[in-house]
């Protein structure tokens, strides 16, 4: 670097840091194909079509797609709850209908399937036997788990009395029993308040660091984005991309430069260079890496798909809202701001999982923010100002782009061969420096 | 809100500070009671003693005036002349206290409160003394109120109706409560098999449709004693209630097994719960056994509550007064030693009888096949066309003609032999009855005489006659179409173990023949009957029987679960029951099914229809021929080899159902559904 103080970023995400090193996969899909048979044995859907990929040892794996693009049917195949059609699918190394993996895996299924007659507690000490924990370890877990959760307080009460938050809950519960090697949540936010969703996201984050390995499935990006190491986006049934965040997210014909403040006049400077270079045709726009957005990655995926015409078993994009449910639009927002605003003027809510994960709100914000104030429940400030505005900012404001000053800029106050150096230095093809 | 006020009384009576505590006033209040008692039965034995106790002091005191009063007249008096009052009184004074200790012994009432202690500990200790005690304070607050009531005259004659079948039903539901716990307790084992036959059981309580059921048996049992007319003879009422409670329960626990045992696998699937379990690590073959277990485990619970009460009850009928009888056991007319009534309720219902029926007649099967042959050929020689186009077909229908011929002999050979004209005789074997005369069991004699019309108000007299024996022919008065019973000594059986009986049509003494021919059907039995063990012993098999019959039901359920939806499975279960509980009536009714026509037409679809009721008939025979119910009724002995016999094959098929089970379920993709 010629700047000084300039910073790059390395685009570390919180679940890696301190992390095991990826190893062997735990699992690996070879071209993975499902199709649906009917009454007949007509073929009548086709839920995954040659799909492979392979979750290494320590990473938090995520699967992307829409509704109805094979996440939960790949699954289903990796936890042998479905035959594939086609391919292999192996986890540790073994079919997934062998027994002794499954002492190493825990499930959450996209709905929390328990039974409704026992309570919190009953069901976690059921499902702490099938994996023969002996009743200390059992008793220990399951207080623990329930603590956790915040459901010490409703564990005597009947399962089919929860909310399906509640239920959630109960369900993450369940698939930790057993301090599992490979987690598998489908859909692990589906119903919890933006709390429980703050909550589970640094548990994910927090478990990612201790080396578990998880395939998170979900189609609620900011979910995936904030936790995984590697993706795979499905569409159809097929894989559309694979990558990690940054391969996938970033850029690479832009370029940011971060360095220590500079003034108005030194940005105006440097802009009017790189004008004079270019003959008036560019002028910087902003100073920082741009960073594509999960969302837009996704939406551009899927609309890619759409024009090549990719048959899909799922849903597919949806028109307006009908009628009979738009009636009563605007009470329905001003109740669902009532409940939020409940939820954060402190409701009586289960203390989250502080873990040095949680004090972070994004992986943007770990150097160029300061440290978000941390309410007494462990729940960062800053984060339900965003929830509360409806927006996610903490990333935005960082990487937003200065705006262009409209005034003259002055030329002498600028180094040149700082520039020069920057402009040179995006000519050899690392895109570290190119605008 | 009641819910959850519960729930935290389960919590508390769980929890081992209570428990302790729990224990320890338990035994305080034993003790405090043992004590006081002693103290109490001390005085009362002092205060019983006291005159005695002053009889001898006053006796002591007039000896002692009467040796003082010789003495001052100078006249000696011997020792024993002086003791001898004072010996007599002594001895009495002790056989007085020893009835007075045996009236206030501590000892009875000491291990009395024992027992009730160590039940009330094990209850504790159960996790149930709260509900217990809830129980028995709820059963003592309404019979308290009724009886206050009924002090204060508002009602009356209420107590009696409504004691016996609340008393009943809170016994039944504390039996119920403490062998689920203790059946939970049993499960509670850390591993797949054991941990979801446990949650069959927790389902089983908490799931209002089991519920029902549970608590449907627990009522109807109860409040069925109070259907029993009480006019009877007391061996009808005993065989109403036993045919009634036993059938009854049965039918109602095996439609609950049947039911639940499909919904414990079904509705897992259907509901998806099922994922959670399989995705741990849980075989198919440990979910199906823990499936099984648990639902068999329910089984017996159910089993053990019904069938203990059944036993309970009957035992209490016992011990009331049988017709001619003035008190229980005891006769009305003393010159016998037993009433009608109370020998057939003993030799007939309440016991393990041994059944030998009578053996065939010798047959000259020669001269049976060659008068076969000519009927055949003389059948042959009169048709009108032949009996088929191809040889084969004539064969076959050939062999056809000569079975029904052969039958039609047989039965006609038997009836005959069943049958003596006006004023004949006919002699009639029964073997098999070494162990009769080797236990020196009373052997009894049941027939049935029908002749003409079998008017009912006609009487015959029937002379029977037993060469075995020295006694002389007994001739008996017997209206018609009625069985009888008859009392035999074990000494007419030969060293063979033979029994054999002369029965002449009319009265021997008399010269009398009857009007008409008599004949002794085989229906209702001619037979003879041995007691060869205890009813408890008996009743014991029997419901082991009925334990099987569900264990094997619950299967059938499980394993149609694993591949059928809940209303489908749920109906081929209990298609399968019905089969199994009908096949000997299936069976029986095949052969009167037509599958032919009169002229020799093969109807093809009966002919499916009645072999496929034949596969079914057969599948089920040795399920059929357990009959525990009927034997019960009837006091007969199931013998352990019948009864290891029906376990083994009832529990091979068991066995074969759930690798079935298990294939199936290894096969299946879980997540695809279609039982919504």
């Amino acid at each position: 670097m010629t700047q000084a103080g300039s910073t790059v970023q390395t685009g570390l995400r919180p679940s890696q840091a301190g992390r095991p090193s990826a190893g062997e996969p735990v699992v690996v899909c070879s071209q993975l194909t499902k199709t649906f048979k009917d009454f007949w044995m007509r073929d009548y859907a086709k839920a995954v079509q040659t799909l492979s990929f392979e979750i290494r040892r320590h990473e938090v794996f995520g699967l992307l797609g829409p509704n109805g693009s094979g996440k939960s049917t790949t699954i289903k195949m990796i936890l042998g709850l479905l035959t594939p059609s086609s391919g292999r699918v192996s986890v540790f190394g073994k079919l997934p209908t062998d027994v002794t993996i499954k002492k190493r895996i825990g499930y959450l299924p996209e709905e929390s399937y328990l039974y409704p007659f026992l309570n919190a507690r009953e069901t976690l000490d059921y499902y702490g036997k099938l994996f023969e924990l002996d009743h200390r370890t059992r008793g220990r877990r399951v207080d623990e788990l329930l603590d956790m959760l915040g459901m010490t307080g409703a564990q005597f009460r009947p399962v089919r009395e929860y909310s399906k938050g509640m239920q959630r809950r109960l369900g993450i519960a369940q698939a930790l029993i057993n301090d599992p090697d490979f987690l598998i949540l489908d859909e692990p936010t589906t119903g919890l308040d933006p709390i429980g969703t703050r909550q589970i996201k640094d548990l994910i984050i927090e478990l990612g660091r201790r080396g578990k390995t998880i395939l998170l499935s979900s189609h609620l990006l900011s979910d995936v984005e904030e936790c995984v190491d590697r993706l795979v986006i499905l569409y159809g049934g097929t894989k559309r991309a694979e990558g990690t965040c940054d391969n996938l997210l970033t850029t690479q014909d832009r370029t940011t430069i971060e360095t220590d403040q500079l003034d108005e006049a030194t940005i105006a400077e440097i802009d009017r260079i790189v004008q004079a270079r270019t003959g008036g045709k560019q002028s910087i726009r902003k100073v920082s890496k741009p960073r594509q957005t999960l969302e837009a990655l996704f939406l551009d995926i899927v609309e890619k798909a759409k024009t090549e015409q990719v048959a899909t078993s799922g849903a597919t994009s949806g028109g307006q809202t009908a009628a009979f449910l738009r009636a009563g639009e605007d009470a329905n927002q001003l109740q669902g701001e009532a409940v939020i605003d409940k939820l954060v003027k402190g409701e009586p809510e289960p203390a989250p999982v502080v873990t040095p994960a949680a004090k972070t709100s994004g992986p943007a914000s770990a150097s160029t923010e300061p440290a978000a104030p941390v309410r007494k429940d462990g729940v960062n400030e800053n984060l339900i100002g965003d929830l509360i505005s409806g927006t996610k900012t903490v990333e935005a404001q960082v990487a937003k782009p200065k705006p262009v000053e409209s005034e003259p800029v002055k030329t002498d106050s600028v180094d040149l061969s700082v520039i020069g150096k920057l402009i040179n230095k995006s000519d050899d093809g690392s895109g570290e420096a190119k605008s | 809100m009641i819910a959850k006020w519960l729930s935290a009384c389960d919590r508390l009576q769980q929890s081992r500070w209570f428990k302790i505590v729990a224990s320890v006033i338990v035994v305080a209040i034993a003790a405090v009671l043992f004590i006081s008692y002693s103290v109490a039965s001390a005085k009362a034995r002092d205060a019983a003693m006291a005159p005695v106790r002053e009889a001898q002091a006053d006796l002591r005191k007039q000896a002692e005036e009467v040796e003082a009063a010789a003495k001052a007249q100078g006249t000696t008096l011997s020792s024993e002349e002086l003791n001898r009052p004072l010996d007599t009184m002594d001895a009495t004074a002790r056989v007085v206290e020893g009835i007075v200790s045996a009236q206030h012994s501590v000892a009875g009432v000491g291990a009395g409160l024992a027992i009730i202690t160590a039940v009330a500990l094990v209850v504790i200790w159960l996790g149930l003394g709260i509900t217990y005690f809830a129980l028995i304070a709820a059963c003592a607050i309404v019979l308290g109120s009724v009886w206050g009531l009924e002090r204060l005259g508002a009602i009356r004659g209420v107590l009696p109706i409504i004691m016996p079948p609340l008393v009943g039903v809170v016994g039944l539901m504390a039996s119920f409560t403490a062998l689920m716990r203790l059946g939970a307790l049993l499960l509670s084992a850390s591993n797949p098999v054991f941990s979801i036959a446990r949650n069959v059981l927790t389902e089983a309580v908490r799931l209002r449709v089991s519920l029902v059921f549970i608590i449907l048996l627990m009522f109807s049992l109860a409040a069925l004693p109070l259907l029993l007319t009480q006019d009877q003879p007391l061996r009808y009422r005993v065989q109403a209630f036993l045919q009634y409670a036993t059938g009854g329960s049965f039918l109602l626990i095996a439609l609950l097994i049947v039911l639940f045992s499909v919904a414990t696998v079904a509705t897992e699937q259907r509901d998806k719960i099922i994922w959670q379990t399989v995705t741990k690590p849980v075989a198919a073959w440990q979910y199906l056994l823990g499936k099984w277990i648990g639902v068999g485990t329910l089984a017996a619970v159910l089993l053990a509550v019904s069938s203990s009460g059944i036993f309970i009850f009957t035992e209490f009928l016992r011990r009331q007064p049988a017709q001619g009888e003035s008190s229980a056991f005891v006769a009305s007319d003393t010159t016998q030693m037993m009433s009608e009534d109370r020998l057939m309720l003993e030799t007939q219902v309440l016991t393990s009888k041994t059944r030998v029926g009578l053996s065939r007649p010798d047959i000259d099967f020669e001269a049976l096949d060659r008068e076969i042959e000519n009927r055949v050929k003389t059948e042959f020689d009169n048709l009108q066309q032949p009996l088929g186009t191809t040889p084969e077909q004539v064969a076959a229908n050939r062999e056809k003609l000569a079975n029904e011929i052969r039958e039609g002999l047989l039965k006609s050979v038997d009836e005959e032999y069943r049958t003596i004209a006006p004023g004949g005789n006919q002699r009639f074997w029964f073997s098999g009855l070494q162990r009769a005369r080797d236990s020196a069991s009373p052997v009894i004699l049941r027939y049935k005489v029908q002749s003409g019309g079998n008017m009912p108000d006609q009487m015959y007299r029937v002379t029977f006659a037993f060469p075995g024996g020295n006694d002389p022919p007994a001739v008996v008065e017997t209206p018609l179409d009625q069985p009888q019973t008859m009392r035999l000594s074990h000494r007419l059986i030969d060293a063979e173990g033979n029994l054999v009986v002369d029965i002449i049509n009319g009265d021997i003494e008399r010269g009398t023949p009857n009007p008409l021919s008599i004949t002794f059907p085989p229906e209702d039995g001619f037979e003879l009957s041995y007691v060869s063990g205890s009813f408890t012993a008996n009743y014991f098999r029997l419901m082991t029987v009925l334990w099987v019959k569900l264990l094997f039901l619950a299967m059938v359920g499980i394993t149609a679960s694993t591949f059928m939806s809940f209303p489908v499975a749920t109906l081929v279960a209990i298609v399968t029951f019905w089969a199994a509980e009908g096949s000997n009536f299936l069976l029986k009714s095949l052969e009167s099914f037509e599958t032919q026509t009169q002229d020799g037409k093969t109807l093809w679809i009966n002919m499916g229809i009645g072999k496929i009721a034949e596969g079914i008939g057969y599948t089920f025979k040795i399920y059929a021929d357990l009959r525990p119910t009927s034997r019960l009724v009837e006091g007969e002995s199931l013998p352990w080899s019948t009864l290891l016999f029906g376990t083994v094959v009832l529990l091979l098929v068991t066995a074969i159902l759930y690798v079935i089970g298990v294939y199936i379920f290894r096969k299946r993709e879980l997540a695809i559904y279609s039982g919504h």
